[in-house]
């Protein structure tokens, strides 16, 4: 669906046409979901929470500016939703929000602390790559899963989440690594050319 | 860490499609001279994606449950009575374009969808989420057709209309005027008026006060349907 097209349906939408509504969920509802599946960590949660987010947009479908892609303004609506419902989960434990000013003490990097073919022996393992996700500190997650799954550019990144693009770009890279982190402690890797261990680090 | 966190972090960059030509130049120059970055780069091609890919479809139901509310929201929006005796042409592109003026103006209010509870069950969701927010549902403005009294208020919802109503306003006894719509033109007593100008003509002629009569048995949909919310906008009864 090119701009214009989605343009015109949400003119439509605005003017009191309920179903130009449809093509655009069909349009989306891929990349909500699963921008919900990864920030959710299940499927029940996910399904609530793209349904909620597309009602949510349709309610409040007048507020969008078009200065931005619609695509970014819903997905940083989902992402809030997902925000929300797993707040309300969770009772009030706060979410991470490790800034990147160094509060966290970064392990210095040894040559091998990622073995790239056991990387990708990792990544084939969904189950295992959907854990290291869950397993993100909640701040990476979002921003990885943004740009991944929402395509989102990195200025657009800056303005969805009020960051500066020094910080998108710190936090993406903190989020790949970490992830990488993740990867590695979940497997045995006696196939695997010997990895050095991570200073005090435990294998899971 | 030292440089190498800027390396990093262009690496990381440079996969996302993010470098400028120039950046990527010299990263690649550096590259060259430096193993570490390498392997760096080597683990992070392995990563890369990784968020975006094996994931499942959405849930068939997905669409059908959204639009069964979104439906449920805009049928008590639609004007019954009156419009559906009018025939309707069907949808012109020409008229969505010419309704984009009043895109900034609510369109769709008084709907809240109700969060999720944190008692709900984890299975069985998403029906159990349609029936609980459908019996939420807000009411949404009830619209007076047959008004008669000058200045009648319509049952607005939080959302509604923002246009200030004034409780004072006298009764009037001229005739209201004739508001046309044929295919996406409206005419004000006859005479074509831009749907820029409408909000202000309609608020000179008083129709505030004296109603207005309604013509709309050629009228595109849309532009019937934004007209209609123009006139709740500024509270004018039909006559």
């Amino acid at each position: 669906m090119t701009r214009e097209e989605e343009g015109a349906l949400i003119e439509r939408v605005l003017a009191g046409d309920a179903e130009a509504f449809e093509p655009l969920v069909l349009e989306h509802q891929t990349n909500v979901y699963r921008l919900a599946l990864r920030l959710t960590g299940n499927e029940a949660d996910a399904a609530d929470a793209a349904q909620d987010a597309f009602l949510k947009a349709y309610a409040s479908l007048a507020t969008f500016r078009g200065e931005s892609r619609f695509s970014v303004w819903l997905y940083r609506l989902t992402n809030n939703v997902c925000i929300d419902l797993l707040r309300r989960r969770r009772d009030a434990v706060p979410l991470q929000t490790e800034d990147d000013e160094g509060s966290e003490t970064e392990l210095p990097l040894p040559d091998e602390r990622w073995d790239p073919e056991a990387l990708a022996q990792r990544a084939e393992d969904v189950r295992a790559v959907r854990a290291a996700i869950a397993a993100l500190p909640a701040d990476c997650r979002e921003i990885l899963t943004l740009r991944e799954i929402g395509g989102l550019s990195y200025e657009e990144l800056a303005a969805s989440l009020g960051l500066e693009l020094g910080t998108v770009r710190s936090r993406l890279n903190r989020a790949r690594k970490k992830l990488a982190d993740e990867l590695m402690k979940s497997g045995n890797f006696s196939s695997a050319p010997a990895v050095k261990k991570r200073e005090g680090g435990a294998r899971a | 860490m030292t440089d190498h966190a800027v390396y990093e972090e262009q690496i990381c960059a440079m996969l996302d499609g993010e470098l400028s030509e120039a950046e990527e130049a010299s990263l690649r120059a550096h590259l060259n001279e430096c193993e570490e970055c390498r392997a760096f780069l080597a683990a992070m091609e392995a990563v890369h994606g990784l968020a975006a890919r094996d994931l499942p479809e959405a849930p068939a139901e997905l669409t059908k449950n959204v639009m069964a509310r979104v439906r449920a929201e805009a049928a008590p929006e639609k004007k019954t009575g009156k419009i559906r005796r009018f025939p309707f042409k069907p949808l012109a592109a020409a008229a969505a374009a010419a309704v984009v003026l009043w895109a900034g103006a609510r369109i769709v209010p008084a709907f809240r969808p109700k969060g999720m509870s944190a008692a709900a069950p984890a299975s069985g969701e998403i029906q159990a989420y349609s029936a609980v927010a459908a019996e939420e549902a807000p009411e949404a403005p009830q619209m007076d057709m047959g008004a008669t009294t000058n200045g009648a208020l319509y049952g607005a919802a939080e959302s509604a209309a923002t246009a200030e109503f004034d409780a004072a306003a006298v009764p009037v006894e001229e005739a209201p005027p004739t508001l046309t719509i044929r295919g996406t033109e409206v005419l004000l007593d006859g005479e074509p008026v831009p749907l820029t100008e409408l909000e202000d003509r309609l608020k000179e002629t008083n129709a505030a006060d004296r109603g207005v009569e309604l013509d709309f048995d050629e009228a595109a949909e849309e532009t019937v349907g934004a007209i209609m919310d123009l006139l709740d906008e500024l509270q004018i009864p039909r006559r």
